[in-house]
């Protein structure tokens, strides 16, 4: 009886550490290496809220200032690079609306990017930058932020 | 052996520790919080009307929106208003560009274009976003529900809300005539109570009302829905896609379906982008003229195909209450 229990408990032991490891299996689908990278533009300035997250963050909102003389203009579509060696994508799946967002001459806006709609959570801890998707290859502004161990 | 289950017990507890360490704790933004009253309960159909100046919301029950239809199909005939004049239609949409698309230089002297509305949108923030529309009779335009209401609309950039307010130039341009109709303010924003609620795309249709009857200057195109697949068919889509940060341009751009679905219309080959949203899908049929069937909304989850809010039974009896004049 009591080997028994042993032997319950070692393989209950054994099948926790397994599903807790899991995480590291996520990395292997984490990443999308087709994409070119992104041409980054300094202007206009984009900030996080927060400068840390932690990996399960749902929604990442940004302050865009539009420190130029003409209008910015950004789709909903984003993409998420984490910094390992180089910056890699990290896989960002629609669906994505086509409406156009401007931000005037002098203008602050606020930018909420819903990561839970977009990307597979939590995010492994590390360096990131959020940018918008251009696929005509125009330049973006990126935002840092760290994921927190 | 005691000491040994000792030792297995005191394993469990690190295994369960590790579990729980590695479980962080997570960030989560309830949503239904953000929410107005009229979207907490349970019941799904019917429509909201925004009243962009009193902020007064109005809710229809499904069961009360008339049917103008039979059970598997509807029509309702477009109008315009320089029927019997030439057109130039054919030298303003040449040469396509590269990926399907045309810009529209003239989209005044084009009875299918001149109906096609470029839409500046000023959110609760002061944010701006711009799209397309479609008159759909004298002072409304039909749209995507995703440019009347939306998470991210709100004073904070953050949450829900309705936008603030809507400014709608008819075949606006870049060229010596760049809005030969002028244009109108919004008075009223109207979107089925389940994108409001859900934000699925399914339901991304949406109404704007306008202060003045522009439409009976340009037209509209027809309407039609149908339970039967429209796959194969040859369809026009225009907009005002954001290209190289001019959004003042009406492109267009041909295609066919390529998948039906009972809310949704797929296209590969017809090119939308960033600023369509909101755009007439449409036809050009031997018996009903330029006939929408779609509305422009979005890249579905894995790749580049247009996705069209389809125009089902539900939203053509929608449009058509507004063919006749609200003001």
């Amino acid at each position: 009886m009591t080997v028994k229990r042993i032997i319950s408990s070692i393989m209950v032991c054994a099948a926790v550490f397994t599903l807790s490891s899991c995480k590291s299996t996520v990395k292997d689908d984490f990443y999308e290496d087709d994409l070119p990278q992104p041409t980054i533009s300094e202007i206009p300035e984009m900030t996080t809220e927060f400068t840390e997250y932690d990996g399960n963050t749902e929604k990442i909102s940004v302050t865009i200032t539009n420190n130029s003389n003409k209008n910015f203009n950004h789709g909903e579509q984003f993409f998420l690079q984490k910094l390992d060696d180089e910056w890699r994508y990290i896989k960002c799946q629609g669906p994505w609306n086509l409406a156009n967002y401007m931000i005037k001459p002098s203008q602050d806006v606020i930018t909420t990017f819903d990561l839970k709609e977009h990307v597979r959570l939590p995010l492994l801890p590390g360096l990131y930058r959020i940018g918008f998707y251009e696929d005509k290859g125009e330049s973006t502004p990126v935002a840092e932020f760290t994921i927190k161990e | 052996m005691k000491k040994f289950l000792k030792k297995a017990k005191g394993v469990f507890a690190v295994g369960l520790a590790a579990v729980l360490l590695s479980t962080s704790a997570v960030a989560t933004e309830d949503y239904d919080s953000v929410l107005p009253d009229y979207l907490q309960s349970d019941e799904s159909g019917g429509t909201l009307n925004y009243n962009v100046a009193t902020g007064e919301v109005t809710y229809t029950p499904a069961s009360e929106t008339e049917s103008y239809s039979n059970e598997t199909e509807g029509f309702s005939p477009g109008y315009d208003p320089f029927a019997n004049e030439d057109d130039d239609s054919e030298n303003s949409i040449q040469p396509y560009m590269a990926d399907n698309r045309v810009k529209v230089n003239n989209p005044q002297n084009d009875g299918r274009c001149r109906n096609t509305v470029y839409i500046e949108v000023t959110l609760q923030s002061g944010k701006v976003i711009s799209g397309s529309g479609f008159m759909i009779g004298p002072n409304a335009v039909a749209t995507c529900g995703h440019l009347v209401c939306d998470d991210g609309f709100g004073e904070d950039g953050k949450s829900w809300s309705w936008a603030k307010s809507a400014k709608v130039y008819p075949a606006l341009n870049t060229g010596t005539n760049q809005a030969p109709y002028g244009f109108a303010y919004s008075t009223n924003f109207i979107c089925g109570r389940d994108w409001a609620k859900n934000l699925n795309f399914e339901d991304d249709w949406g109404i704007i009302i306008l202060d003045s009857n522009i439409g009976n200057k340009v037209g509209w195109l027809g309407l039609r829905w149908q339970s039967d697949s429209y796959n194969g068919e040859h369809i026009m889509v225009n907009g005002y896609p954001n290209i190289k940060g001019n959004s003042w341009d009406m492109y267009m751009c041909r295609g066919t379906i390529s998948a039906s679905y009972p809310k949704l219309l797929y296209s590969k080959n017809a090119y939308i982008s960033q600023g369509n949203s909101g755009g007439p899908c449409y036809i050009d049929s031997n018996e009903t003229g330029y006939t929408a069937i779609g509305i422009s909304s979005h890249h579905p989850w894995n790749s580049d195909d247009a996705v069209f809010c389809r125009i089902t039974e539900t939203v053509f009896n929608e449009f058509i209450k507004y063919r006749v004049s609200t003001l």
